[in-house]
Parts: structure tokens; C-alpha cells; sequence
């Protein structure tokens, strides 16, 4: 049985990784695949790797069931730096990888209907591959450096997906505004595995997952919370923490399918679930803990208060969204493990769903609205409460989130940037001329 | 000795072939062809060396008593330099493959290819003498390549810096020659040279300079191999004490990040181009004075990276440039359906740069970024902020050179020859991420070699690789 669960975990693992080197090899190629040639791989692919899901968690069930580490090998390294590729396999991560594949299973069928004659057909499921590589490596990572490639791909898929209708300047943009916050947290992420394998002198989750032989406690009170603290803004980065929301309407640009998955299923619950696997080691410091509660009431009432005053569907989902995803951090934050687990999942297939049937109720709607000739009229009410007001206004500013990364981190680096440049021209003989971007 | 003289020939006299050629033969298409054979030739022939037991020990000594300034050997081969050899052919393979006859300027292409014998033979050699040569020869090469497309001031300014790195690796040699080779004074003015040669701040305007308003083909020629890299490794990093090493490992590392801030800030892509490889080549000289096992031989598969990655980004720039003009990155350029191919090799060109997963700059940034905590607890930490701004920067020319609307006028597809280059490049960053154990085993063991040589390890000591 032991053998079977390890074949089939490997199997889980590399059916995207095979997937996206078909896909980016035909593309390199020159579109060697037709629609209906990308389809099939993708589909073939990906219930491949949602069987070898299942059957891995049957074997986990029917097996010892006890958490554990696996290892396949090792990718590169010399010296102290060596990249293992390990594999934890326990019910939560089979879970999430089961969830993620059923999810992706879902949205591949439904994006090749979706996006039948699409320009950049091929394009759309090469990037979607990479983030199903991204986020079964992010659900079984075993090791720091596996857990930080699944993070680094779900990024760079995300920020491309948003820029998909790359033709319009609003897509591109905020495509960079995503993707720079996304950095943010892989340099947090990043920083936080070096920290780990420099004071634990191991890459391996078990002092995050509290799996195998390293124990929490094998690192001080100060590197737990320091280590905390990294986590929480790489989370926050990725699932759209206050106040790090701001990037959460603009990834908004992408093919529905892609919003669907991204930020109403896996990727914004990526976040929420790294805090669910850390939470043993995080719960190590209270300060690290009071900042978690903390950053999901705030996310909540954020979610709330922004996502009553939307005018478009996509939008109002996604704060939505972030309403939940505030609630699920308190969960975690509060120990709830399991509930926070269950809500996860729940959460991801209920905002699969509202995403995908979206477009379909906008056309519903144009067509009601059409065979009445125009829009009923709707009872308004106006809140004359100064707080109604405040909140409101608060809300239609999107709670400030984008001008206060301006404020504290844009406008400074640009004037900085900007007299380094004047100085390099005036270095070699030059008159300033370059205004920045 | 003839299996080495007949394997130096086919390595260094190629490209002279192909220079000669250029001088006599009118016909420029045929000229380029004849390049790109010598090239491949050069590339094979540099391949071929560990295969060739008298070739891969090479060690030719002076004909004379040895000297500090001349060294123990005029040419020798070691771990450090198999690739090294390599890289130069195939960056000038790169660079003639992917010029255009219509802009292919034949004094220009005969420097390059003087400039590629040159840095050939610069690193199967360890001796002081023969690389100052070498080192003056390139900057000349480059300075005059400069002539004609530049403002006479900026090529002034761009040529003082050369003067000065030269005169002050002149100096530094000598008095290594006079001192010993472990002179605080003499290893301070190497270092000073190799500061300048590879923009480490304070000495870093030309660079950024040399690419908007010199030429891109000369400037990637001249900084890609990285032979100050080279320099610094042979004649610093082995005899340097540990302070002076720690003191240019800290500039390094500042300015990988300020040449990363700089990329993401600037709006005009030549500048940025030239700011990122301040970065690249800034990370690149941190590791290798980080004195660590890990960033060392990070800091050295880096530069094997980091020189593709750079070249196929200029390339790129110059391939747009050919079509649309100027490039300011203020602006959306569009085009990504019609040259798909050119915006998916710039991304993977740029995430190489970046250190992203699956391309030969992961490998290189993990273990630098490794290496470089354990040596420096808090700057090391620097490493990451600079990937993450390189990262920015790159989306950022991404998004701006391929997103938008479709640029106005006839958009000319890439030729054969260019496809086949850009996806060389671009396979052999992923190829090279994806399964990099050959040469993380021979850039480990020639960190290894370095650390022996400091004394900081001894020869038992050596870890295993994986891979």
C-alpha cells in the first residue's frame, strides 16, 4: 500500500508538470496542438492527476494514516543548499490537492467552451498549467524550496491570466499591479524559507507542519516570530489580506474561467491554507498570533463594507470572497483547524460556482431587460447617517487600499529613483531628461 | 602539445577567419554565413575539451623563469574555465545568427569577432600578464566600436572609465608583481578595475550609458562573458583577506539592489536593459566574495545565466528596435500575437534573470541566496530584495514591450535564423534549470578548487553535489 501511495503521489505531481511541458512545447513549436489537441492533453492530464489524487488518499485511508514525508529525490544542490524534492502526505494535504485537481478539472472543461475561437486559446491553458503545477506543489510541498517553486508559478500565472486580453491597457496594468504585489510576497515567502533552513539548518517543512523530525520548539521564541511575520505577509500578499488588497478587483481583467479559479477558489484560499499548515509553528508567538485575528476581522469588514457598494458582478464576488477569506484566517488563527479546512473547501466550490454562472446571469439579465425594454425600477434608500456615509464613500474608495500604497511605498521609491537617475546622468555628462514611469 | 595547439587554433581562429573574411569579401550575407560556421566551430571545439585528455590538463608554462606578473602558466584549463571557454563562441554565435545583413557594419563585426578570440583566450589562462592584455585589448575593441554612434562626450566619458580600469589593473598588477601576490594595495587596485568593468556603484553610469546612447552589440559583447568576474576570481578572491572581500561583497550586494531599482524606474528600455545587467553582474561578484561554498558556486552558475539571460534581452530589444524604432517603456508597444515567440523567450529570458523556478537562474539564485545569509545574516537578505525588484522590472519591460494594442504599421515577423536562436537561448536556460547537475558539478568543484586555494577548506573536505 506504501508503495501505491507513492506512486501515486508521484503520479499527482508530475501529470501537470508533463502537461505544461506538452503544452509550452507545442506553443514553442508554433501551435503544434489544434483547439480541440489542447483540450484532450489538458483533460487527459489533469484527470490523471486527480485519480492518482484519489487513489493516494484511499491508500493514505486505508493505510496507517499517519503524516508523513516522502522523498523522490533530489533536484540540485552542493554543500549545505540542496534542493529534495519532498512530498508531505497527511489529510490535509491530500485534501487540497484533491480539491485544487477537482477544481482545475472543472474550469479546463469549462474553458474550452468558454473560450471556443479565443485568440490565445493555447496561450490561456499553457498558463493554466503552470498554475495547476503551482498549486499541487504548494499543497503536498514537502520542503521549503518546493513550497516556494508552487508559490513563485501560482504568481507569474496569475499576473499573466490578468493580463490575458493584453490589447487593452487596462488588463496590462493591472496585471503589474497584481503581479507586484505578489512579489512582495514571494520575497517574503522566500526570506522566510532562508530564515527556516538557516536556523533550523533543515528545508524541510516538518518545523512549519509539525511533520517528521523537526519539532516546533527546535528554533527560538525570537525565529518563530520573525519567521511568523514573513508568513503572514506572504500569505496577506496572496490572499488579498488588509491591507494588501488592493490588487483584488483589478485581477478581475482575466477570462472568467481564470477568475473563477484564481480568486474565487484556490488561489486566494492558497494563502489561507500555507497559514493552516504553519499554524502549529505559528501559534509559537502570541504577537504572531494576535496579528493573524487581527488582519482577518480587518479583512472581513473590509470585504463588507467594499463589496456592498460594487456595480459590477465580478467585483462584488470577489469581496465577497474576501469576506469569507477574513473569516477563514480567524479560524485558523483561533485553532478551528479542522472547520477552517471544511470552510475552505466549501467556500471554493460555492465561489466556483457563482463565478462560472456569472456571465450567464449578466446575459439572463440583458435578456429580462431587453423583453421589458428596460431596467425595472429599483426602491432606493439613502443611508443620511454621517457613519452610513463615511463607510460608504470608504467603500466606493475601495477602502483606500490602492492610494495608501502610493502614499508609503510608490511615491517614495520614485523620488528616490528618480535623483539616483539624475545623479548616474550627471555622472557621465548628461542633463537629467528620463521622467520615470 | 599538437592536440592542444590544433584544439586552440580551432578554438581562437575561427572568428580571426571570419574577421579576415569580413575584410576582403563583399559579400555580407556570405561573410555572415561564414561566421556563424567559425561560431559553431569555436562552440564545438570549446565542448570538446573535456574529452580531450591533454586539453582538459592543459598547462602550458612560460618559456622563461616564472614571474608574479607573468604567473606559473601562460594558459591553463581548469574547472572554472570549461564553460567560460564555451560561453564566449556562443554568445558571438548568438550575435552574428541574430543580426540582420542589413544592419551587420563590418568593422563592427570584426571587433566582436577579435573580441570573442580574445575573451577566449582570457579564460584558459591565469596569468596576470596575459589577462591585462586581454582586458586592455576587449575595452579598446569597445571604445572604438562606440565611435560614430555616440555623442564624442559620452564616448569620452565611457572611455576614461576604461582608461582608468585598465591603468589601475596595470598598476595592480605590478605591484602584485613587486609585493606579493597577496598585496593589500595591489589586490585593492585590481579590484578597483574589476569595480569599474562591472558597474559595481560608485563606478556603474557607464554601463546604463553605453546601452541608450552607444551600441547595444559592442556593450553585450564587452560585459556578458563577465571577464572582471574572471579576474577577480584568478587574482582576488584566493589571496584577498577576508575583510577585503566582505567589503566588496557588501558593495556588490548594494548594488544589485540600487541597479534593480534603478531597472523597475527608468522609461527607456536600453537603460533599463543596462541596469539590470549593473544587477545581474553586481549578484554575480557578491557570490563570488561571499566565501561560502554554496554562494560561490551559485555566484559562478549565476554568470553562466545571467550572460544568456542579458544577451538574449538585448537581442530581444534589438530585434524590436529593428522594427519599431526607440523603445520607451512609458508606453505599450502591443505585438504579442505577432511575434508570440520573441514575447515568450523575452519572459523566459527575464525570469532567468530574475531566479525564477525552472530556469538556470533558480539554481544559481538558491544557492547564492543560501550561501550569502549564511555569510552576511542581514545584508545577504539584499539578494532577495533585488530578485524581487528585478522580477517587477522585467514584467514590467514584458508588459509594456508585447501588451497593448497592436502598434500601428506593417509588423515584420522574426526569420527562421532569429526563431532558432531565441529558442536556443531560451531551451538552454530551461534545459540547464530543469536538469542542472553537469554543471552545477563543475561550477561546485571549481568553487571548491577557489576555497582550496584561500585555504579556507582542505581537500578532504569537499561536499557532494546533487543533481
Amino acid at each position: 500500500m506504501s508503495s501505491l501511495l507513492e506512486v501515486a503521489v508521484l503520479v499527482t505531481c508530475l501529470a501537470p508538470v508533463g502537461l505544461v511541458i506538452v503544452l509550452a512545447v507545442a506553443a514553442m513549436l508554433g501551435n503544434l496542438l489544434s483547439e480541440r489537441g489542447v483540450g484532450v492533453v489538458t483533460r487527459l492530464a489533469l484527470i490523471t492527476a486527480l485519480a492518482a489524487a484519489a487513489t493516494a488518499a484511499i491508500a493514505f485511508t486505508v493505510g496507517p494514516a499517519t503524516p508523513r514525508l516522502l522523498r523522490y529525490g533530489t533536484w540540485f544542490g552542493a554543500g549545505d543548499t540542496v534542493f529534495h524534492f519532498d512530498v508531505v502526505v497527511d489529510s490535509m494535504s491530500l485534501s487540497f490537492a484533491g480539491l485544487s485537481l477537482l477544481v482545475c478539472n472543472v474550469v479546463a472543461a469549462f474553458s474550452v467552451r468558454y473560450l471556443h475561437r479565443e485568440p490565445g486559446f493555447d496561450r490561456y491553458f499553457l498558463q493554466m498549467s503552470l498554475f495547476v503545477v503551482g498549486i499541487t506543489f504548494v499543497a503536498l510541498a514537502g520542503s521549503v524550496e518546493l513550497l516556494f517553486v508552487g508559490w513563485e508559478l501560482i504568481g507569474i500565472s496569475s499576473a499573466l491570466l490578468v493580463g490575458f486580453f493584453h490589447e487593452r491597457a487596462a488588463p496590462v496594468r493591472n496585471a503589474m499591479h497584481v503581479f507586484a504585489v505578489y512579489r512582495l510576497g514571494d520575497a517574503a515567502m522566500l526570506s522566510a524559507a532562508v530564515l527556516l533552513h538557516h536556523w533550523s539548518g533543515s528545508g524541510d517543512l516538518g518545523a512549519l507542519f509539525s511533520i517528521g523530525t523537526i519539532a516546533p520548539g527546535l528554533v527560538d521564541a525570537h525565529h518563530v516570530l520573525v519567521i511568523s511575520l514573513l508568513l503572514i505577509v506572504a500569505v496577506a500578499a496572496k490572499s488579498a489580506l488588509w491591507p494588501l488588497s488592493g490588487w483584488l478587483p483589478r485581477a478581475m481583467e482575466g477570462p472568467t474561467p481564470s477568475s473563477a479559479v484564481y480568486y474565487g477558489a484556490l488561489s486566494i484560499h492558497a494563502g489561507c491554507f500555507l497559514l493552516l499548515r504553519a499554524q502549529p509553528f505559528i501559534a509559537g508567538s502570541t504577537v504572531a498570533i494576535a496579528l493573524v485575528t487581527a488582519g482577518g476581522v480587518i479583512t472581513t469588514a473590509y470585504g463588507v463594507i467594499v463589496g456592498r457598494v460594487q456595480t459590477d458582478i465580478k467585483s462584488a464576488i470577489a469581496y465577497a470572497t474576501l469576506t469569507q477569506v477574513g473569516i477563514i484566517v480567524v479560524e485558523i488563527a483561533l485553532g478551528l483547524r479542522n472547520l477552517a479546512m471544511l470552510h475552505i473547501a466549501g467556500h471554493a466550490c460555492f465561489r466556483l460556482l457563482q463565478f462560472l454562472s456569472a456571465p450567464n446571469v449578466l446575459h439572463d439579465l440583458h435578456e429580462l431587460d431587453n423583453r421589458l425594454d428596460g431596467r425595472p425600477a429599483r426602491p432606493t434608500t439613502e443611508d443620511t447617517r454621517p457613519t452610513g456615509r463615511t463607510l460608504y464613500r470608504l467603500g466606493l474608495e475601495r477602502g483606500l487600499a490602492d492610494p495608501l500604497l502610493e502614499w508609503a511605498v510608490v511615491r517614495p521609491f520614485r523620488r528616490v529613483a528618480a535623483r539616483l537617475d539624475a545623479l548616474d546622468r550627471r555622472l557621465v555628462g548628461e542633463r537629467p531628461r528620463d521622467g520615470g514611469p | 602539445m599538437l592536440a592542444v595547439a590544433t584544439w586552440l587554433a580551432w578554438l581562437l581562429g575561427p572568428p580571426i577567419f571570419a574577421a579576415r573574411r569580413a575584410r576582403v569579401d563583399d559579400d555580407l550575407r556570405r561573410v555572415r554565413t561564414i561566421a556563424i560556421v567559425c561560431a559553431l566551430a569555436s562552440c564545438v571545439t570549446a565542448a570538446l575539451a573535456p574529452a580531450i585528455p591533454q586539453v582538459a590538463a592543459l598547462e602550458i608554462a612560460w618559456p622563461w623563469d616564472e614571474t608574479a606578473a607573468l604567473g606559473t602558466a601562460a594558459l591553463r584549463m581548469t574547472s572554472l574555465s570549461r564553460p567560460l571557454v564555451a560561453l564566449v563562441p556562443a554568445l558571438w554565435l548568438v550575435t552574428v545568427a541574430a543580426t540582420p545583413v542589413a544592419r551587420l557594419d563590418r568593422a563592427g563585426f570584426r571587433r566582436t569577432a577579435y573580441a570573442t578570440s580574445v575573451g577566449a583566450l582570457a579564460f584558459v589562462s591565469d596569468s596576470p600578464a596575459v589577462l591585462l592584455c586581454c582586458w586592455w585589448i576587449s575595452s579598446s575593441l569597445f571604445i572604438r566600436g562606440l565611435a560614430g554612434a555616440t555623442n564624442p562626450r559620452t564616448q569620452r566619458v565611457i572611455a576614461r572609465y576604461h582608461g582608468v580600469a585598465v591603468a589601475s589593473l596595470a598598476a595592480g598588477v605590478a605591484v602584485v608583481a613587486w609585493r606579493g601576490e597577496a598585496d593589500v594595495v595591489g589586490l585593492g587596485l585590481i579590484m578597483a578595475a574589476v569595480a569599474i568593468r562591472k558597474g559595481i556603484v560608485p563606478f556603474h553610469a557607464w554601463i546604463p550609458e553605453a546601452l541608450d546612447r552607444g551600441r547595444i552589440g559592442p556593450t553585450v559583447s564587452l560585459c556578458a562573458p563577465q571577464l572582471g568576474s574572471y579576474v577577480a576570481v584568478v587574482l582576488v578572491v584566493p589571496y584577498a583577506s577576508a575583510g577585503m572581500l566582505r567589503v566588496v561583497a557588501i558593495a556588490s550586494l548594494l548594488t544589485a539592489v540600487y541597479g534593480a531599482a534603478l531597472a523597475l524606474y527608468v522609461s527607456d528600455a536600453r537603460r533599463s536593459l543596462g541596469y539590470l545587467f549593473v544587477s545581474q553582474s553586481a549578484l554575480v561578484l557578491a557570490g563570488l566574495d561571499c566565501t561560502s561554498p554554496d554562494a560561490l558556486a551559485g555566484a559562478l552558475i549565476l554568470w553562466v545565466s545571467s550572460a544568456l539571460a542579458f544577451t538574449g534581452l538585448a537581442r530581444t530589444v534589438l530585434a524590436l528596435e529593428a522594427r519599431r524604432g526607440r523603445l520607451s517603456l512609458a508606453e505599450h508597444h502591443g505585438g504579442h500575437d505577432q511575434m508570440p515567440l520573441l514575447a515568450a523567450t523575452f519572459l523566459v529570458f527575464g525570469l532567468a534573470a530574475t531566479g525564477f523556478p525552472g530556469t538556470l537562474g533558480f539554481v544559481g539564485q538558491e544557492m547564492l541566496v543560501d550561501g550569502a545569509v549564511r555569510t552576511f545574516p542581514f545584508l545577504g537578505f539584499l539578494t532577495i530584495g533585488s530578485a524581487a525588484l528585478t522580477g517587477l522590472a522585467v514584467m514590467r519591460m514584458y508588459l509594456s514591450l508585447f501588451g497593448g494594442a497592436r502598434s500601428r504599421g506593417p509588423e515584420l515577423s522574426l526569420r527562421p535564423r532569429e526563431k532558432i536562436i531565441f529558442a536556443a537561448i531560451a531551451a538552454a536556460l530551461v534545459v540547464g534549470g530543469l536538469v542542472p547537475g553537469p554543471l552545477l558539478a563543475s561550477r561546485a568543484e571549481a568553487a571548491h578548487r577557489l576555497l582550496q586555494q584561500r585555504g579556507a577548506i582542505t581537500p578532504s573536505t569537499r561536499p557532494p553535489t546533487h543533481g
